[in-house]
């Protein structure tokens, strides 16, 4: 066996030699001998000294050494730092430039991040935030995926469950509040007595519901929510203990909540179940198939979701064998349940994703267009360089100072960035609250403060390592002293990669914004099956038992206006913010014979004659209703082309009958053009709509068709309104067409901020092109005056450096249009009308990107041929 | 390179410090001599580990209040990666003055009766 001179180390001293790589490479370089010789004989003092000297040993050698190389780390920080300020305030224009290029993708991504931290990754803000779920019962064969709830089932799964801790109920009502300077239409949410309790919510003022409230005989007690206290009593705290009147019953005001996102609907006012007239009906609490009520609950600690889910499914199958007429087979039955925050967050996740990772890309295309800039400076300082390193400044400590000075750079710009999210926070809640209540969880806090300090400190660390990275090979780092014209040829080839890289992340950007832009455009201009313009709507409560007559008057009042084509009364419209449809289960009339009768889930309406003329919906068969539609005969129905299509495909559906639920019977009278009524980029479902007349809603919207504005009509209908009932009350009184524009806000804004995105990485591109392309005309001024003293022409010069640029565009192009056909398809669900990978949209994103860096290019291409040959050999 | 700064504006010095300064006052050591004599004279109170020994060196060496000797040891006794360390004149006055500087602290306790007479 040969033998070994060199023994391995003991582990100990190993382990010193890792942490000795915690000092700065001078200090390193200088002690580490002595140091190790050091250890290695205070090692051997205490090595038959008992584990507690050794401990004590390793803490001090530990500690010692980290203290140290701290001090020294920040004695060298100082001075690299004072070195880089002076660097900076020589060149004030490329250190402007770079802190604001910095400082708006820094801004960005704190802004991205500030809204994705306060709605996607903190849990909710109530106490019991990640247990909270939502219970849905479904009826799958029926078509309905979320079956409210009745008080009885309510009751059997808040006493047979074993995995949740407490289930409430909640549905909401309109009810007028009377007692303040007017009556006001109030949202109420109508929640169990322990609804607060479970959420952990504590009032701001007074009290929440006590178990007593929940009693028949209580006193109806009210708590406010904070933005309703806001608007409506002005912050006033007196309002705790205050009466007023709702539903002819005197009402306390217990408390006013705390300024928490409202879950799971953003309401005016809270009451206990039995201060609620229709929840309280005796018939209502008795009846299992009366249902409204949504439930929430909370897991118990230690109870998974799927654990609970198999709970409740158990309970849902003993419901059936006991009660199998209010679950009848045809329908089936069964229960679900979902995380709430999963619910709360479905429809803004991917927006927000694709808001971040652009954010991601324009810090990527900021970081690579400033270490360009870093890289051209450095090289304009590369003889002070060489000087430096010849001095025995080493390798390391000049890397070093490049960092410092990225790091002050970013420091700076992440100072700037988040003095952008902060002022973003006005724009983003708004944004986010047309998605999520929890919009308005979103603030500038410690977590979104850390995250911009520990970006910033990134970002300074790339923009100075990425220059170092490409001189390693220079003169600075090969010691190669003598040659200093070495860098430029080097570190122009690593700036043609930094441009390529921001043209590839500027084709994703433009292909993103594209792709919303053109989705914007393909829904402004999607048939939503009715005509908009024109159309006024407006909400109209009335209470008393003359109700019907009261509607018969207005429309005929109305119609007698000024302006005024047709007018009818409907219980909603396409597009509406409050949706307040009834979701029935239809089960249709056979069509032929040996075929079974089908139950599906159509939407209902309660609309008057005209109402199709009116909204601008055209009738495909059949007739509108009459007046003669009445209570007094048979039941009618309209419905649209969707349902009969699926019911009675080739067949006429006139005089058909469906079943509403398995009691009301109604002959179909009419097919009515199919309508978008969720939303533009909502497909229609299947509808069926009744005459007001022969349906029992005390709340409808008046539609007018006319030339008159909103604004014109709404004191003259109000006037009449209040003419024939003094307590009816009119609210949002609004043109359709806006109504129609403000659906499609939260996609105009996606687009919008994609844009934003977009046109700042055009803009600093364009700029980093042009950079390059002066800074390589600049170096290579001696090699044009050779060429063209040879014979060569300017343009032969130019037409050859604008090859390079070429190669660099297209290499740029194509890497952007590769990522960007890769990350279209996670964009699907932005993205409507139009494929992800829009042939149209890639094109034109590489068409305008291509241009603008051809346009920025050639700028500073045409300086060759304004360059002397002499002057600049003369000068050589 | 000894700095232009007045001696004074060095004090007071860290209790590591002035140790390391005192260990050197009887002639060159290197480090582990210096760390094994200050735990020696001070009952292991005050006891410097190599990154913190090495920080003082530094610190010393780049004030011109020590410096690099040239004379080692037989080679047969060396341990070459050992570098020894003497006092330079300004060395030996920043002891001299944190001493007096400690001297006159201890006259003051001395006559505000919170420490006893110097030989009682």
């Amino acid at each position: 066996m040969p033998a070994n001179n060199n023994p391995p180390k003991p582990i100990s001293e190993r382990l010193f030699g890792l942490l000795l790589r915690l000092l700065p490479a001078e200090f390193r370089d200088r002690f580490s001998g002595e140091m190790q010789s050091v250890f290695h004989d205070q090692r051997r003092d205490v090595r038959h000294a008992g584990v507690a000297a050794q401990l004590r040993f390793w803490w001090d050698t530990t500690s010692g050494l980290i203290t140290t190389a701290a001090r020294e780390h920040g004695e060298i920080f100082l001075q690299d730092a004072g070195y880089a300020l002076r660097m900076m305030r020589k060149d004030l224009s490329f250190t402007f430039v770079a802190i604001v290029i910095l400082g708006l993708a820094i801004g960005a991504c704190t802004a991205a991040f500030s809204a994705a931290n306060a709605i996607l990754i903190q849990p909710l803000p109530f106490a019991i935030g990640n247990r909270l779920v939502q219970l849905k019962q479904v009826q799958p064969t029926a078509g309905m995926g979320n079956l409210p709830f009745s008080v009885k089932e309510i009751e059997d799964y808040r006493s047979r469950n074993r995995t949740l801790d407490s289930l409430v109920e909640y549905h909401e009502m309109m009810f007028t509040l009377l007692g303040g300077h007017e009556p006001e239409r109030v949202d109420t949410a109508v929640v169990s007595a322990n609804f607060f309790r479970v959420l952990g919510v504590t009032p701001l003022y007074g009290r929440t519901f006590m178990d007593e409230d929940d009693q028949p005989s209580a006193h109806p007690v009210l708590i406010l929510s904070y933005e309703f206290w806001q608007r409506s009593f002005g912050g006033d705290r007196n309002v705790v203990g205050q009466k007023y009147s709702m539903n002819d019953k005197e009402h306390v005001v217990v408390g006013v909540l705390p300024p928490l996102p409202q879950f799971p609907e953003v309401v005016d006012v809270y009451m206990p179940t039995s201060a609620c007239p229709t929840r309280s009906g005796k018939d209502f609490v008795q009846d299992r198939t009366s249902r409204m009520m949504s439930a929430f609950a909370t897991l118990k600690p230690g109870a998974s979701l799927r654990e609970a889910q198999d709970d409740l499914r158990g309970i849902a199958k003993q419901l059936r064998t006991a009660y199998p007429q209010a679950y009848p087979a045809s329908k089936g039955y069964d229960i679900a349940i979902t995380p709430v925050h999963e619910q709360l967050t479905t429809g803004i996740r991917p927006v927000l994703i694709a808001l971040a990772a652009a954010a991601f890309l324009l810090l990527v295309l900021a970081c690579s267009n400033v270490a360009g800039l870093m890289l051209s400076r450095i090289l304009a300082r590369s003889k002070e360089l060489t000087v430096r390193a010849a001095l025995g400044a080493s390798h390391a400590r000049i890397v070093r100072s490049f960092i410092t000075e990225g790091v002050l750079l970013a420091a700076a710009g992440g100072a700037i960035g988040l003095l952008l999210a902060f002022l973003s926070i006005d724009v983003l809640v708004p944004f986010t609250s047309q998605f999520t209540t929890l919009a308005s969880q979103l603030h500038i806090g410690p977590a979104v403060i850390a995250f911009c300090i520990v970006l910033s400190m990134a970002c300074g660390f790339v923009v100075g390592f990425v220059p170092a990275i490409g001189m390693r090979h220079t003169a600075l780092f090969t010691a190669q002293l003598d040659n200093i014209a070495i860098p430029a040829r080097v570190s122009s080839r690593t700036r043609g990669i930094l441009v390529a890289a921001q043209l590839a992340v500027s084709v994703i950007l433009l292909v993103g914004a594209g792709l919303t832009v053109r989705t914007l455009l393909e829904l402004e201009h999607v048939d939503g099956g009715f005509r908009a313009s024109g159309v006024t709507t407006a909400r109209i409560y009335l209470h008393g038992d003359n109700f019907r007559s009261v509607y018969e008057s207005l429309v005929a009042r109305t119609r007698r206006l000024d302006g005024v084509q047709s007018v009818a009364l409907s219980s909603t419209f396409p597009l509406s913010p409050r949706g307040n449809e009834y979701e029935y289960t239809l089960i249709a009339s056979a069509s032929g014979q040996g075929k079974q009768p089908q139950a599906r889930t159509a939407s209902g309406r309660a609309v008057t004659p005209g109402y199709f003329q009116t909204i601008g919906m055209p009738l495909l068969a059949g007739r509108d209703f009459s007046t003669d539609d009445t209570e007094h005969h048979p039941l009618v129905t309209i419905v649209n082309e969707r349902l009969a299509s699926h019911y009675w495909p080739g067949e006429s559906a006139i005089g058909k009958k469906i079943w509403f639920g398995e009691k009301q019977e109604a002959t179909v009278i009419g097919v009515a053009g199919d309508v978008r009524q969720r939303g533009l980029d909502q497909e229609p479902i299947d509808e069926a709509y009744c005459s007001f007349a022969q349906t029992d809603n005390h709340y409808m919207d008046l539609i007018v068709r006319g030339t008159r504005s909103p604004r014109e009509l709404a004191p003259e209908v109000s006037w009449i309104l209040h003419d024939l009932d003094p307590q009816g009350v009119i609210t949002e009184v609004k043109a359709l067409a806006e109504i129609r524009e403000d659906s499609l806000a939260p996609r105009r804004n996606t687009a919008l901020f994609f844009s934003i995105f977009a046109g700042l990485a055009l803009a600093i591109t364009a700029s980093g092109i042009s950079g390059l392309m002066t800074l390589e005309v600049a170096e290579r001024k001696h090699e044009i005056g050779i060429r063209i003293a040879l014979g060569a022409t300017p343009q032969k010069v130019m037409s050859s450096m604008m090859a390079r640029v070429l190669a660099i565009i297209v290499a740029g192009l194509g890497c952007g249009f590769g990522a960007a056909w890769l990350m279209a398809g996670p964009m699907a669900k932005l993205i409507y009308g139009i494929v992800p990978r829009d042939a149209v949209t890639f094109t034109a994103a590489s068409a305008v990107l291509a241009l603008v860096a051809i346009a920025s290019s050639f700028l500073p291409l045409t300086r060759i041929a304004q360059l002397d040959p002499s002057v600049l050999l003369r000068a050589e | 390179m000894a700095k232009k700064k007045p001696i004074e504006s060095y004090l007071p010095l860290t209790p590591a410090v002035f140790h390391v300064l005192l260990a050197l006052a009887d002639g060159e050591k290197h480090g582990y001599v210096i760390s094994k004599e200050i735990a020696r004279r001070t009952n292991n109170e005050v006891r410097l580990s190599a990154g913190t020994l090495y920080g003082i060196i530094k610190r010393l060496l780049e004030d011109g209040f020590i410096e690099e000797s040239d004379e080692r040891p037989d080679f047969s006794l060396d341990d070459q990666r050992r570098r020894y360390y003497r006092l330079t004149r300004q060395g030996v006055a920043l002891a001299e003055a944190e001493a007096e500087r400690m001297e006159r602290v201890l006259a003051m306790a001395r006559a505000k009766h919170v420490l006893g007479p110097e030989n009682a």
